[in-house]
C-alpha cells in the first residue's frame, strides 16, 4: 500500500511541472531571481538569512530541493564551498550542476573587491582567492549578479527571453535608482567627516562601503574568519578611537561579547546588523534592507 | 570507580536486555584452578582442582564474550609418549568447530598442528628446539575476530610481541585453516596431565 | 615494501605533475591531505603518540559525465606506515536522474561512522559496536552501489549496494569467495526540528555469507540531530543502534545489539564538549551448562575538543569502559586519548 502510494506521488509530481523551479543559496539571490524571473518562476531560498553562509550543513532538505530545481543560483567566490558541492552531487540533478545549464554561479558577473595578490595560504584566515563574496550589499554588485540570473533562465527558458531581459533591465534600473537615492542622503553626512566613518567585525560589508563611499578602518578581527584575541581587540580599539570612527556595524552572527568588549575599550557604538534579507523579519525585500543599512549608518553619523 | 547509581543503573539495562539470569541447563560443578567446567568425553579423566589428568575433553563453563572474540589462554601441562593435549577455542559447548591449537609428542619431538573446519596445518618448525618430554608452558592467543583465526604462540616467560612469537600464524605457510564458530573453549587430553588452563584477554594488539 | 613505495611514488608523480603543468589547473582536480595522531595512555594502552593515519584523497570530474576519486591511507602496521587504497571509485551523479552511482573499492554507504573517515568523526576511537560490527577503521570492499533520491515532499534516500565479499574489514588477506556477496541497502529521511534543528534518521541492513557458509545479518537505526548558531554547532546528537544476527554453518546462532550515543554541547565555535555512552551485548548468552548468562560491555567516554578552524582538531577523551555481568563488574580500564587531527589542501564539503 505505502509502496503504490509513493508510486503515485512519484508520477504526479513529475507531472506537475509548468513553471521554473529556481533554488538559490541565499535569501537576496532569491529576491533578485524573482525579480527577473517574474510569472514564470518559483523561485526559493535555502538559507533564511539568518545564518552565516560560510558555515553551513549539508541539510538533506536542501538536498531535495535542489533535486526538483531547474536552475540553482549560488553566489560563489567560495563562499558556499563548505557545503554546496555535496547538495549539488547528491541531488543528482544533472541540470544544475556545474556545466550544467541551471548551474549558474553569480560571483562571475561581478565586479570582485578584495582580490588577493600574491601568494595566499590558511595561516591568512579564511582568505577568498576570487575576492570579498559579500557584494549582494552593494545595489550595484547585485545588479551586475542578476546578469547571470537571467543568463541561467534563458538557457532553461529561452521562449520568455524577451520577458528575463526586460525585468533584468528594469531590476537594474531600480537597484541603480536605489543606490542614487541613498547616495543623496549619505553625502552630507559623509562630507563633513575627515576621517574613516567606519569599522566591521568582519569584512562583510566592503562592497556596501564601496557602494556609497563609506570610508572603513579595516575590521576587528585581525584575520578573516579567525575570531580576535584580547590583544587584538584593544590594539584596534585604542587607533580606531583616535582615527574619529563613528560606527561598529557587524554581522547577527558576530560574536556579541567580542562587540561589547570593543565597544567599552574604544567608545565606539556596534550595531548588529542582518547581512541578508530575511524574509520573516522586518526586512522582507532588498529595498528595505539596503535603506535599513543607510539608515543606521545615518543614525551614527547624525549623533557624533 | 563506579558509584552505586550507575551500577544500579546498569543492572537494569541488562535485566531488561535479557532478564535474570534463568537456569535451564546444566550446573557445572567441577574446577580446575577454581574455573568451573563440564566434561564433554568422560574418558579415564582424573580430576582434582589442581589438576587434570589422563584421556578424555572438557569444555570451561563461562563462554568467552562472543564467536568473533580475541582472547589469550596460558596452559601448562605434560604429555606421555604418544599422549597429546588440544586447546580447543571459539567452539560450541560440545567443542565442536571450534579452531584447535594441538601439541602430540613422539618420544622428545613435539608436533604441533592447527586444524579447523576439518583441516590441518602442521606448524611443528616453530617448535623444534622444545623437548616434548619437558613440563611444558605456553600463552596462546586465539584471534577469531579474523578470518582466518589469527593464532599467536609464546613461551610463558617472554613478552608478547609477534617478533616474540614462537608461532605467528600470519607467517607463510603457517596459516590456520579456518575460524570457530561459537563462543566456548576447552580442553582435549590423550595422555596427558594439564595443570593450569587461564583464560585472558589477548595479550598482542595489532594497530 | 614494494607495493607501498609504487604507491609512494605514483602520488609523488601526480603531485609533481600537476605542480609543473599549469594547464592541470583547468581539470578540475582536488587535493586533500588529513593527518591524524593518537596517543593512548594508561590501562593496557601502549602509552605513546603515534600518528594513526595518513590521507591522500584526490578527486576530480572525469569529463561531463563521469567523476573519480582515489583515496590512500597510510596506518601503522606493526610499526611501519604502508600505504594502501581506501578508495577507488568512477561514478556519476549527472547519468541518471535523481540518481548517482560508483564502482569500485569505497567504504559501504551503511550506518553513518562506517561512511565518514575516522578524522572526521566527532570522537577519536571507535564505540565497541563500531568495532565489532563494522570494524575500527569501517568496512569497504569493491563492488557498485546506486542511490536513488525520491520525488517526494520530504527528504527520501536510498542507496543500495553489493561487493565483492571476499573480505570483511580490514585485512591483508585476499580472502576467499563466499556463499553469498555483501549486501546492503540504507534508507534516510530528515526533519526539521524545534528552534531551527534537524534529524536526519537512517534505517540500515547489511547481509553475507562467507565461504565457510557463515551468516551475517545486520541492522541499524543511525540518527543524527543538530542545532547550529552561525559558526557554532551548538548541539549535536549523533547516535547509532545496530543488531546482529550471526548464523554459522556449525554452531549456535548469537544475537548481539550494540550502540552508541553521543550529544555534544558547542560552547562557541572553537571548543566542545561531548560525552559518548557505549553499549553491547550478547542477548542469547549462554554458559556451557545451557544456563543464560547475561553480560553488558559499557563504556562512557567524555571528550573534549578545539577547533582552530575547520582544519585542524585538537582532542583529548578520558573514558571508562568494562563489563558487567551477573551482578559484577569486571575488566575495568580507564583510559586517555590525545588527538591531533589537520586537513591539507582542498576540504571535501561535508555531510550533514
Amino acid at each position: 500500500m505505502k509502496f503504490a502510494f509513493l508510486i503515485l506521488l512519484t508520477a504526479s509530481m513529475a507531472l506537475a511541472v509548468d513553471k521554473i523551479k529556481l533554488v538559490s543559496t541565499t535569501t537576496d539571490l532569491a529576491w533578485a531571481a524573482q525579480q527577473v524571473a517574474g510569472v514564470h518562476a518559483e523561485v526559493r531560498s535555502l538559507l533564511n538569512g539568518t545564518e552565516n553562509p560560510h558555515f553551513v550543513d549539508t541539510v538533506p532538505e536542501f538536498i531535495r530541493l535542489v533535486g526538483e530545481a531547474h536552475i540553482v543560483c549560488l553566489v560563489g567566490m567560495e563562499l558556499e564551498i563548505g557545503w554546496m558541492p555535496k547538495v549539488l552531487s547528491r541531488s543528482g540533478n544533472a541540470q544544475v550542476q556545474p556545466g550544467g545549464k541551471g548551474y549558474c554561479e553569480v560571483g562571475s558577473a561581478v565586479t570582485p573587491l578584495e582580490k588577493p595578490t600574491g601568494a595566499i595560504d590558511r595561516s591568512m584566515g579564511d582568505i577568498h582567492p576570487a575576492g570579498n563574496p559579500h557584494f549582494w550589499l552593494s545595489p550595484k554588485a547585485l545588479a551586475q549578479a542578476s546578469t547571470a540570473i537571467r543568463d541561467a533562465l534563458v538557457r532553461v527558458d529561452p521562449q520568455h527571453l524577451a520577458d528575463y531581459t526586460k525585468n533584468q533591465q528594469a531590476l537594474a534600473k531600480s537597484l541603480e535608482d536605489l543606490h542614487q537615492k541613498n547616495m543623496a542622503r549619505l553625502a552630507p553626512a559623509l562630507a563633513k567627516l575627515k576621517g574613516p566613518a567606519v569599522i566591521e567585525y568582519h569584512k562583510e560589508f566592503t562592497y556596501f562601503f564601496d557602494a556609497y563611499g563609506i570610508k572603513s578602518f579595516g575590521s576587528i578581527e585581525e584575520k578573516p574568519g579567525i575570531p580576535p584575541s584580547a590583544g587584538r581587540i584593544a590594539e584596534i580599539a585604542v587607533a580606531a578611537q583616535s582615527a574619529g570612527v563613528k560606527l561598529t556595524l557587524a554581522g547577527e552572527y558576530a560574536p556579541s561579547k567580542t562587540l561589547e568588549r570593543f565597544s567599552e575599550l574604544s567608545g565606539i557604538k556596534a550595531e548588529r546588523l542582518a547581512t541578508s534579507i530575511q524574509p520573516k523579519g522586518k526586512n522582507k525585500g532588498y529595498i528595505e534592507f539596503q535603506n535599513s543599512l543607510v539608515e543606521t549608518v545615518l543614525a551614527a553619523l547624525s549623533l557624533n | 570507580m563506579m558509584n552505586i547509581g550507575t551500577r544500579l543503573t546498569l543492572l537494569f539495562i541488562v535485566s531488561l536486555l535479557f532478564g535474570c539470569s534463568g537456569r535451564t541447563g546444566n550446573t557445572a560443578t567441577e574446577t580446575l584452578g577454581g574455573q568451573k567446567y563440564i566434561v564433554v568425553t568422560p574418558g579415564d579423566l582424573a580430576k582434582s582442582d589442581a589438576n587434570l589428568t589422563g584421556t578424555g575433553s572438557i569444555v570451561f563453563n563461562t563462554p568467552l564474550s562472543e564467536t568473533a572474540s580475541k582472547n589469550s589462554y596460558r596452559l601448562f601441562f605434560t604429555l606421555q609418549d604418544g599422549g597429546d593435549l588440544s586447546l580447543i577455542a571459539n567452539s560450541t559447548n560440545k567443542l565442536q568447530s571450534g579452531v584447535s591449537v594441538k601439541f602430540s609428542r613422539n618420544g622428545a619431538v613435539l608436533k604441533v598442528e592447527l586444524l579447523a573446519v576439518d583441516k590441518t596445518t602442521d606448524v611443528s618448525a616453530q617448535f623444534a628446539t622444545l623437548n616434548a618430554a619437558d613440563k611444558l608452558g605456553f600463552q596462546i592467543d586465539v584471534h577469531n575476530d579474523e578470518s582466518p583465526a589469527h593464532i599467536l604462540v609464546w613461551s610463558t616467560n617472554t613478552t608478547f610481541e609477534d617478533s616474540t612469537a614462537l608461532l605467528n600464524s600470519e607467517g607463510a605457510g603457517l596459516e590456520a585453516p579456518g575460524q570457530g564458530a561459537g563462543a566456548f573453549w576447552g580442553v582435549s587430553l590423550t595422555k596427558a596431565s594439564l595443570t593450569e588452563a587461564v583464560p585472558s584477554a589477548a595479550k598482542f594488539s595489532e594497530n | 615494501m614494494l607495493k607501498n613505495r609504487s604507491l609512494l611514488i605514483l602520488f609523488s608523480l601526480v603531485c609533481f605533475s600537476q605542480a609543473a603543468r599549469p594547464e592541470a589547473a583547468g581539470t578540475g582536480l582536488q587535493i586533500s591531505v588529513a593527518g591524524d595522531i593518537v596517543g593512548n595512555f594508561l590501562g593496557t594502552a601502549d602509552n605513546r603518540l603515534l600518528p594513526r593515519e595518513g590521507e591522500v584523497v584526490l578527486y576530480a570530474p572525469i569529463d561531463q559525465t563521469w567523476d573519480g576519486a582515489l583515496n590512500l591511507a597510510a596506518h601503522n602496521e606493526d610499526g611501519e606506515y604502508k600505504f594502501e587504497i581506501h578508495e577507488l571509485t568512477i561514478g556519476s551523479s549527472r547519468l541518471i536522474p535523481r540518481s548517482r552511482f560508483k564502482v569500485g573499492q569505497y567504504f559501504l554507504g551503511v550506518g553513518r561512522l562506517n561512511q565518514t573517515h575516522r578524522h572526521d568523526w566527532p570522537f577519536t576511537s571507535a564505540p565497541k559496536v563500531q568495532t565489532q560490527f563494522l570494524y575500527e577503521e569501517g568496512v569497504n570492499d569493491t563492488g557498485a552501489e546506486y542511490s536513488y533520491l525520491w520525488p517526494t515532499p520530504f527528504y527520501l534516500d536510498l542507496t543500495l549496494g553489493i561487493t565483492n565479499g571476499w573480505t570483511f574489514g580490514h585485512t591483508h588477506d585476499e580472502g576467499k569467495g563466499p556463499v553469498l556477496p555483501t549486501h546492503y541497502l540504507r534508507l534516510v529521511t530528515y526533519n526539521d526540528l524545534f528552534l531551527d534543528g534537524g534529524l536526519q534518521t537512517g534505517l540500515n541492513y547489511l547481509g553475507r555469507k562467507d565461504s565457510s557458509g557463515n551468516n551475517t545479518s545486520l541492522f541499524g537505526l543511525d540518527l543524527t540531530a543538530k542545532w547550529r548558531e552561525a559558526q557554532t554547532l551548538t548541539f549535536l546528537f549523533q547516535s547509532e543502534l545496530w543488531y546482529r544476527i550471526y548464523s554459522p554453518a556449525a554452531g549456535d546462532v548469537e544475537n548481539t545489539i550494540g550502540f552508541y550515543a553521543y550529544p555534544q554541547y558547542g560552547f562557541s565555535p572553537s571548543w566542545s564538549l561531548g560525552v559518548r555512552v557505549d553499549g553491547y551485548s550478547v542477548l542469547n548468552s549462554k554458559d556451557a551448562g545451557g544456563n543464560n548468562v547475561g553480560s553488558f560491555d559499557y563504556g562512557l567516554v567524555p571528550t573534549f575538543s578545539y577547533k582552530a578552524s575547520e582544519f585542524s582538531t585538537i582532542r583529548a577523551s578520558y573514558g571508562v569502559k568494562g563489563r558487567l555481568s551477573q551482578g559484577a563488574v569486571s575488566n575495568t580500564e580507564h583510559f586517555l586519548e590525545l588527538q591531533a587531527v589537520f586537513i591539507l589542501g582542498s576540504h571535501p564539503a561535508h555531510d550533514f
